[in-house]
């Protein structure tokens, strides 16, 4: 081997660390001292690092056997490659931009047993001229479930868009071809279920699928009903109105922008104010809620148009980002 | 009070709002979504502003028409009907219609609720089962969800609150300048 310079005897050291006792640290941090280690194997100290540092690297070639979670056979060789290959694959897919949308769930499979196993370095790309539907099998072998769930998750995702659903069983589920097509759908319907609980106000606490539909049949009901009253508002101050578009665009949209979302939790008294017919009453309860003020600086226009501009963006950019969260 | 002048805005306005260097920005945000493009609510407010009051005008025409033919023409029909014509239900009727008629067209034909909505005018007869189930509550909540499946209504649903919440914030602002208009003017 190669003479052992300072660089690599520190490295043996920080690995003597862990393995050894502290007597061969003061051995390998003073080879010259001419300790009891040099005089029993009546090497020079070079030597005796060099013995040192051999068994070092077998230890360390355990430690990171032991990392992967797998048993030290020289068999699991095979398992370890496509595994390191298949973690390659994995971050590889997610940095592939998706125009190409079919993604390849691997055959972790040990063995020929699979007759649909292709190579996967051609995997992702023959996979677009396959239009069968796959389902694979995991074996309770392999290694860690993060893995597979998190590919099921992303194929499931991608498979949003396919015409083909790619799925892969997870550990100790059914793998049945019908509960595994109930069971993408199911993730589809979350994932949309996901998406409107963040439109809703108020939807992020309930836990349970019937009780935030009702709060979304709730909300649409209560966005109808406000539509109705707006209208009957409208259609009464009609005669008195002069539409005039100029003066609307200059000064309406510029409110427009400025509006508050805060007067979207209507109480319940509108039915009964409907009921009353009475306009008079329920103006000024009607501007109470209003947070809309005549006078519009611009200064506040542009604030109020970047702060209500990034709520807006921000529900989508938030409903696209969980869209792609999940596609990751 | 005087009779408003109909400004028909030249139709290069119209065309040239949509345009938003945010949809453009919105737009490569998202390299992953090649079916569904994101909403601008920007434009979609200036469009469906636009439609909508341009429809409240001609309701208003047509208002006043109506009463002003009957004043010259000294009308057989009581006056009972000409009020209900003003400030009866069917006005605010009329105007609720407008309303989402103009906001489906604002939206365009890429929706499935925006599609029913617009055809609506054809078929005014509504067959519907009393809803039993939750699911069916919201079928017929959204406009054109009797013949979808849940995940396209859950989609369809979605769309529709953003579509439904502008809608109210732009018939709020449009009311309240109305009002403040109207107060100034008295």
């Amino acid at each position: 081997m190669e003479p052992i310079g300072g660089t690599e005897l520190r490295s043996v050291s920080y690995v003597d660390n862990y393995q050894l006792g502290n007597e061969f640290q003061r051995l390998i941090m003073a080879p010259d001292a001419g300790n009891s280690l040099t005089a029993l194997l009546e090497l020079p100290p070079n030597q005796a690092v060099e013995l040192l540092h051999c068994e070092t690297d077998d230890l360390k070639r355990h430690r990171i056997s032991a990392y992967n979670n797998l048993p030290p056979f020289p068999s699991n060789r095979e398992l370890i490659e496509r595994a390191a290959r298949y973690s390659f694959f994995a971050t590889d897919n997610s940095s592939e931009p998706s125009n190409s949308t079919k993604v390849k769930t691997e055959p972790l499979d040990s063995g020929g047993s699979n007759p649909n196993s292709s190579d996967p370095t051609t995997g992702s790309e023959s996979e677009k001229e396959k239009p069968s539907k796959r389902k694979e099998r995991e074996k309770k072998e392999k290694g860690s479930t993060k893995k597979s769930k998190t590919t099921a998750n992303q194929n499931s995702e991608e498979g949003e868009k396919l015409p083909y659903v790619h799925v892969r069983a997870r550990r100790g589920q059914a793998t049945d071809s019908h509960s595994l097509a109930e069971r993408a759908r199911r993730e589809k319907i979350n994932a949309r279920m996901k998406l409107l609980q963040e439109l809703v106000p108020g939807c992020n606490k309930i836990s349970g699928t019937a009780l935030v539909l009702d709060e979304i049949i709730n909300h649409v009901q209560s966005l109808q009903r406000q539509v109705e009253y707006l209208s009957m508002r409208l259609a009464a101050a009609n005669p008195r109105i002069d539409f005039n578009l100029d003066s609307l665009f200059s000064a309406g949209n510029g409110s427009l922008m400025d509006y508050n979302i805060a007067n979207m939790a209507t109480p319940m008294i509108w039915p009964e104010s409907l009921m009353n017919g009475d306009r008079q009453e329920f103006q000024p309860q009607w501007h109470f809620q209003c947070l809309s003020q005549p006078a519009w600086v611009k200064d506040e226009n542009g604030h109020n148009l970047v702060n209500s501009e990034n709520s807006l963006l921000s529900f989508d950019s938030s409903a696209n980002s969980g869209q792609l969260k999940m596609e990751l | 009070f005087t009779f408003p002048q109909t400004k028909h805005l030249p139709p290069s306005l119209s065309l040239s709002l949509p345009l938003n260097s945010r949809t453009l920005v919105m737009k490569t945000m998202n390299p992953h979504h090649q079916q569904k493009q994101p909403i601008n609510l920007k434009s979609l407010r200036r469009r469906f502003a636009l439609r909508f009051i341009r429809s409240l005008k001609k309701i208003h025409l047509q208002q006043n028409k109506t009463l002003k033919t009957t004043h010259l023409g000294h009308a057989i029909r009581p006056n009972k009907t000409h009020k209900l014509h003003n400030n009866g239900f069917m006005a605010a009727h009329r105007v609720k219609m407008a309303a989402y008629a103009s906001m489906a067209s604002a939206v365009g034909p890429r929706r499935a609720w925006t599609r029913a909505v617009l055809h609506r005018s054809t078929r005014p007869g509504s067959s519907s089962q009393t809803p039993v189930s939750r699911a069916q509550k919201l079928r017929s909540l959204v406009p054109g969800g009797e013949a979808m499946d849940m995940q396209s209504l859950l989609d369809e649903t979605a769309h529709y609150i953003k579509c439904l919440s502008t809608q109210v914030r732009v018939m709020t602002c449009i009311l309240d300048h109305c009002s403040s208009t109207a107060h100034q003017v008295n």
